[in-house]
């Protein structure tokens, strides 16, 4: 390649192809400027700072509709509102408590992709440079509805959310990189059950947790617009309908949620292991 | 009371020192995989942007979106039962920077109008150094020019350095796949080589 003679096979090509890319390197005094650099960065993990977590915004769109719905029939008085804990994050982890402070940046709700043509969400991935999966099971009477793709500014995620009467089902999908973060936090009741996900001869661990963080409202306050930043304090209510499974592949993260809409009593939720399914019949 | 306050202050004392000592490994263990694998994500993000400074910007932005991790990753329980190295994960988080880098600054940079142009000129270098960067902008150039999954592909195997079985996984792609994205993409990237040669 050096002398640019004219290249004859697919062989040769390689060869000097990876005797070219053997050649490069960074520059030395810009590789020690980093090094430097990073050894006097924070370490976020080691030094057990709060993570910063964002809001789920799939959820946090649909909250503003929903929460005061599920609200009246899960939670007592003071009115309570429920929402989604994002995901940044890889996989489950206690928090110290049932309680805790809970952040969620405003989010840009014009910025949020809806697709409702399959064909046009395999084609997305091409862009974000990741394959978009799509279920070959589904558990019966779900029906595709739309595929929403989130802002650069919250991560490359797309949603596919399936839908059997009043029970939503949350396909998620995210490089890890894109999401950040660490780990997303439970309530320390939460039971987070072990499972394994099985996908092209590889066996992932996976983690499962069903319910939520609620987040109570003084009395006779507005619910926030949807997108709106907002604080308070959370408290994780196990009973609450929502299931996830969360498991990570190299470096893509994937998330399954099975939530209801409004609520109902005895609400009819995808079990553990028919998500299981789901997540291995994804191609 | 003296003495159960003097305790409490030794036992934070002990915690910070301990939460410092696990902070230094920490650091030193990613020093480790920064010095060892530094290269080979320059070298990918180099055939894929346009600059040096770019490559060495995002080179740095990769490291440090790794760090912020790295202690998450290094003990996932996936990866050590799957005995999955950091280049990967690197690679992955390269893969996003750059594709980043591309959506904010250079929306068309990702098939530059003038890739053909740029490794077609052929005049001769006057130095080394010259002459290196040419061979770089050559290359990198007509990769730009190749279908992206192609030229992806090549990235990633060549100037990433991952197994093709890495970089299936990185592309979400099977390895078969892979192996043929690589060989149409070595083909034609030779063909845009010489052609470039030829015409000039």
């Amino acid at each position: 390649m050096a002398e640019q003679t004219p290249l004859t096979d697919e062989t040769r090509m390689a060869a000097e192809l990876a005797a070219f890319a053997a050649g490069l390197h960074i520059d030395r005094e810009a590789a020690d400027r980093l090094e430097a650099q990073l050894m006097t960065l924070p370490l976020q993990a080691a030094q057990n700072r709060p993570v910063q977590r964002r809001v789920n915004w799939r959820a946090w769109a649909a909250a503003a509709a929903i929460l005061a719905l599920i609200v009246a029939a899960f939670l007592a008085v003071p009115p309570l509102r429920s929402l989604a804990q994002d995901l940044i994050d890889r996989l489950f982890v206690h928090a110290e408590g049932d309680s805790q402070s809970i952040q969620f940046a405003e989010v840009d709700m014009n910025s949020i992709q809806h697709l409702t043509d399959l064909d046009a969400v395999d084609a997305l991935g091409d862009r974000l440079g990741f394959d978009v999966l799509l279920p070959t099971y589904l558990p019966e009477g779900y029906t595709f509805t739309e595929a929403l793709r989130f802002p650069y500014t919250l991560g490359h995620v797309v949603s596919l959310t399936y839908q059997d009467g009043n029970m939503q089902l949350y396909i998620d999908q995210a490089p890890v990189a894109d999401r950040g973060g660490t780990e997303t936090q439970v309530g320390a009741s939460a039971e987070i059950v072990p499972m394994t996900v099985e996908r092209g001869g590889t066996a992932y661990s996976a983690s499962y947790v069903q319910g939520d963080w609620a987040f109570p409202l003084p009395e006779g306050a507005p619910t926030p617009a949807a997108g709106a930043a907002f604080s308070g304090t959370g408290e994780w209510r196990s009973d609450i309908p929502k299931r996830q499974l969360v498991w990570v592949e190299g470096d893509m993260i994937y998330q399954i949620v099975c939530v209801a809409v409004t609520p109902q009593p005895d609400p009819v939720l995808i079990s553990p292991e028919d998500m299981v399914r789901i997540a291995e019949g994804l191609k | 009371m003296t003495s159960t306050l003097s305790e409490a202050a030794e036992a934070s004392a002990a915690a910070e020192t301990n939460a410092a000592a696990e902070a230094d490994a920490l650091r030193r263990a990613f020093a480790a995989v920064y010095r060892q694998h530094v290269d080979r994500v320059y070298r990918y993000l180099r055939v894929r942007l346009d600059s040096d400074a770019d490559a060495e910007d995002l080179t740095a932005q990769t490291f440090i979106s790794a760090l912020t991790s790295f202690d998450s990753y290094r003990g996932n329980p996936n990866r050590a039962a799957n005995d999955v190295g950091y280049a990967p994960w690197l690679l992955g988080i390269a893969r996003h920077k750059a594709a980043d880098h591309f959506r904010k600054r250079h929306p068309a940079a990702l098939l530059p109008a003038d890739a053909d142009d740029r490794f077609a000129d052929d005049a001769p270098p006057p130095d080394e150094v010259v002459a290196q960067h040419m061979q770089i902008e050559r290359v990198a150039g007509a990769l730009r020019a190749l279908a992206p999954d192609r030229a992806e592909a090549l990235a990633l195997h060549f100037f990433g350095g991952l197994t093709l079985a890495e970089t299936a996984a990185a592309m979400g792609r099977r390895e078969t796949a892979v192996r043929m994205l690589i060989s149409r993409g070595l083909a034609d990237l030779r063909a845009r080589l010489n052609s470039g040669e030829e015409g000039g």
